[in-house]
């Protein structure tokens, strides 16, 4: 199998643009109201040994990822079912995240054009990014990223006088059981489901230490996150966030530079639609790679077209309407991905660890040699 | 082989190029009919809007006033039971579609108002077309419509006219305008009353034009009174967005002599404390004002005169803000003040203690205490009152 080793700094900001991706235009952690920040800040905090959990179990095996490692831990039939069970959360991931942007283009801009259609074009993107390679993602990530920050950072200095501290009043008043909450949601969606990347790298030379790859990228991103919901509550207010589907659309709405600088919200279609291809090719990336193991294929590529197009007709039947995608979000999501991102995560390093101490004494050679 | 698959790949974009500009529903800029302003009235259970449709016309119209773009403005009525079936109503009068984005006003009956602008201002954050962005106001005693049917001299639209005046509200300091976002975030948030200013029609020589002063005052969705333009202002100072206006003073020596101040700069800050276990809103104005005019001859600039005049203004500017306070307690019992949003804000156990909806009754009651400093800073090009000679 041809190994497409990344370097740090594209691995980083594939985690950052990642998990910036829907996230962004979302309403994400609502329950918190005004709080916001204090869930986001909760949620990275939750989040930190969880990827460190991650970045250990890759560490543990260099040069392999989680499905070779699965494969290598638990064998090859319960092994390769668990990866199976992985492709289907990333492939799911994948249709989600494909709704959201196909929503979310849907609804503010192009009301009248079918729904699949903005989705079957960012599919077909993803489709042939993914069949390109892992690679080609990360150059692109390496430039998108850029661009995004340097978007989001003009956005942000047009939109501090449309900022209001009393909109994020009163501050932590009995609102632990809200902040808790929006902070599981936020652990869940975005910051756990960074789990999708321990399908796509693994330990080399060049990122030699996994867990400061997956902490800088935690930590920026979630930075970026941080920064983005609070500024967008402290725009619009908690009930208005609460109310839309999209709020930093209302948000960035309400810039307005000298009657000058003004409807500039084709910014977030730009951001969300850079930082949400790179999640859907991940997520796709990881789907293939994942059902290629558990079909026992070395080569993953032969699956990207089919797979594609079931992604496209997953992605289109998902939901009915929009309503429907807010819901699922907000109260089934939590408890979907709770296997993939924690559960299943723990088992495969709790047996990692024991194995490991097990097989202190063999060379490391053999285990390569034994998957080959 | 190879070179004739390499031509096809040309041809094959430059199709793909020329036939697949735009989105789905493109539409040519001459297909739409742009809306500028609309106004909503209500008759028996309909809602009857009507629109300032832009006719763009070219060359060959003669040009209007100055500054004029040549454009004229096309009213549409149209009706409907909801808001959103009289809009798509519309299309069998205008031809075209509407299209809402670069709307600048909306403009709501009195009517409409006291029974509720909710249909009104769900449809208007809800479509995906209109933006949140526009300024809206209230007919008091006209209908609606009446106001866009008036005409405007130095704008091509009623619309545009309101638009810039509300733009440049800041230096009057009488006006207070509110874009449907704004309302929209004030009615839901808790302990706050919205407000909309008023707009009228009134006779200007042989001509109706429009005329925006006052506010319209909200308890929930529902219009429960009006405040007049010299109220209004006192309405800015307590919610600190008086940012640059006039202010008249009277003298002490003479009650008759009137002096007029600026105001450069102005801040409010309210703080909130109990005094026996009631809510007092203690309410500092901070106001930074010179002379602008002396009406009679007066000693108001020199050291004595000046400190006269700001201690005879500060205690005029405390009672006519309190009057306004009280008013609205007593009359309207809506708090546009937001002191219930004070309270919610810096004591929220305060807040809890208030039971669900019971603001509105806590309100008329609270106590507030009020302070104004002004500080005075020069008096114009001139350092002395005009004197007259012997």
């Amino acid at each position: 199998m041809k190994r497409e080793p990344l370097s740090f700094k594209q691995t980083v900001y594939l985690l950052i643009l990642f998990i910036i991706g829907s996230t962004i235009i979302l309403p994400v952690g609502t329950e918190a109201k005004q709080d916001i920040w204090a869930a986001v800040l909760l949620a990275i905090v939750m989040t930190l040994p969880v990827v460190l959990v991650y970045a250990r179990i890759l560490s543990l095996y260099p040069e392999r990822n989680l499905l070779e490692i699965n494969e290598q831990i638990l064998g090859k039939v319960v092994g390769r079912f668990i990866n199976f069970l992985f492709a289907f959360y990333a492939f799911t991931l994948c249709a989600l995240v494909l709704d959201n942007f196909g929503q979310f283009i849907n609804v503010t801009a192009i009301p009248e054009t079918p729904l699949a259609i903005p989705m079957l074009i960012l599919c077909l993107l993803a489709l042939w990014a993914t069949k390109e390679g892992l690679e080609v993602i990360a150059r692109s990530g390496e430039v998108y990223l850029p661009i995004i920050v340097f978007v989001a950072t003009f956005t942000f200095l047009f939109l501090t006088p449309n900022l209001n501290i009393n909109r994020l009043q009163p501050s932590l008043y009995q609102n632990s059981g809200g902040i808790v909450s929006a902070a599981l949601h936020l652990f869940s969606f975005p910051f756990a489901e960074t789990v999708i990347f321990t399908i796509i790298i693994y330990c080399t030379n060049k990122t030699k230490a996994m867990a400061k790859v997956y902490l800088a990228g935690l930590l920026i991103g979630g930075g970026i996150i941080l920064l983005s919901v609070t500024s967008v509550m402290a725009v619009i207010g908690p009930e208005r966030y609460q109310a839309s589907y999209f709020p930093a659309y209302l948000a960035v709405q309400t810039i307005n530079v000298g009657d000058f600088l003004q409807r500039v919200e084709v910014v977030v279609f730009l951001i969300a639609i850079f930082a949400g291809f790179i999640k859907i090719s991940l997520c796709f990336f990881a789907a293939c790679k994942g059902l290629s193991n558990a079909l026992g294929c070395k080569e993953y590529r032969f699956l990207t077209v089919p797979l594609g197009l079931l992604e496209f007709l997953f992605a289109s039947n998902l939901f009915n309407s929009t309503k429907q995608m807010a819901q699922w979000a907000s109260e089934v999501y939590l408890y979907f991905a709770f296997p993939f991102q924690v559960a299943l995560p723990m088992v495969i390093w709790i047996l990692g660890e024991v194995k490991r101490r097990g097989r202190q004494g063999s060379p490391e050679v053999d285990l390569h040699d034994e998957l080959r | 082989m190879k070179k004739s698959i390499c031509v096809l790949f040309v041809f094959w974009h430059l199709f793909v190029l020329w036939s697949m500009t735009g989105c789905w529903n493109f539409r040519e800029i001459r297909d739409l009919a742009i809306v500028i302003g609309a106004s909503f009235d209500k008759k028996d259970d309909q809602i009857y809007l009507t629109v300032e449709v832009l006719s763009p016309k070219g060359g060959e119209q003669e040009q209007g006033a100055t500054g004029s773009l040549g454009i004229t403005p096309q009213l549409f009525e149209g009706s409907g039971k909801t808001v959103f079936e009289a809009v798509r109503n519309m299309i069998s009068k205008a031809g075209r579609k509407l299209y809402w984005s670069h709307a600048r006003v909306f403009i709501v009956s009195e009517d409409v108002a006291k029974e509720g602008i909710i249909q009104i201002i769900d449809w208007i954050n809800r479509d995906a077309e209109v933006r949140p962005q526009t300024w809206i106001l209230v007919s008091k005693g006209q209908a609606a419509g009446d106001i866009l049917r008036t005409q405007s001299k130095l704008f091509d639209t009623v619309s545009m006219q309101i638009d810039t005046l509300l733009r440049n509200q800041g230096n009057s300091g009488k006006l207070l305008g509110v874009t449907v976002g704004d309302f929209l975030e004030e009615m839901q948030k808790p302990g706050v009353g919205a407000v909309a200013p008023i707009i009228e029609s009134v006779k200007d020589g042989r001509e109706q034009i429009p005329q925006v002063k006052g506010s319209a005052l909200f308890k929930g969705e529902k219009l429960v009174g009006f405040l007049d333009g010299e109220e209004t202002m006192y309405l800015l100072f307590l919610r600190n967005q008086m940012k640059k206006g006039t202010l008249i003073a009277v003298t002490a020596q003479q009650p008759k002599a009137n002096v007029s101040l600026e105001i450069f700069r102005s801040h409010t800050t309210k703080t909130v404390r109990l005094v026996d276990d009631r809510p007092v809103v203690d309410i500092w104005v901070d106001c930074l004002s010179g002379i602008a005019e002396i009406s009679e001859e007066n000693d108001v600039i020199s050291e004595r005169g000046s400190q006269k005049l700001t201690e005879r203004t500060n205690k005029e500017l405390r009672n006519k803000i309190t009057d306004t306070i009280k008013k609205v307690q007593n009359e309207y019992g809506t708090d546009v003040f937001g002191f219930g949003n004070l309270i919610y804000r810096e004591r929220p156990d305060l807040w809890e203690t208030i039971p669900k909806g019971g603001w509105a009754k806590v309100f008329p009651t609270v106590d507030t205490n009020v302070n104004v400093n002004i500080m005075m800073r020069g008096s114009a090009k001139l350092s002395e009152p005009t004197r007259i000679g012997e």
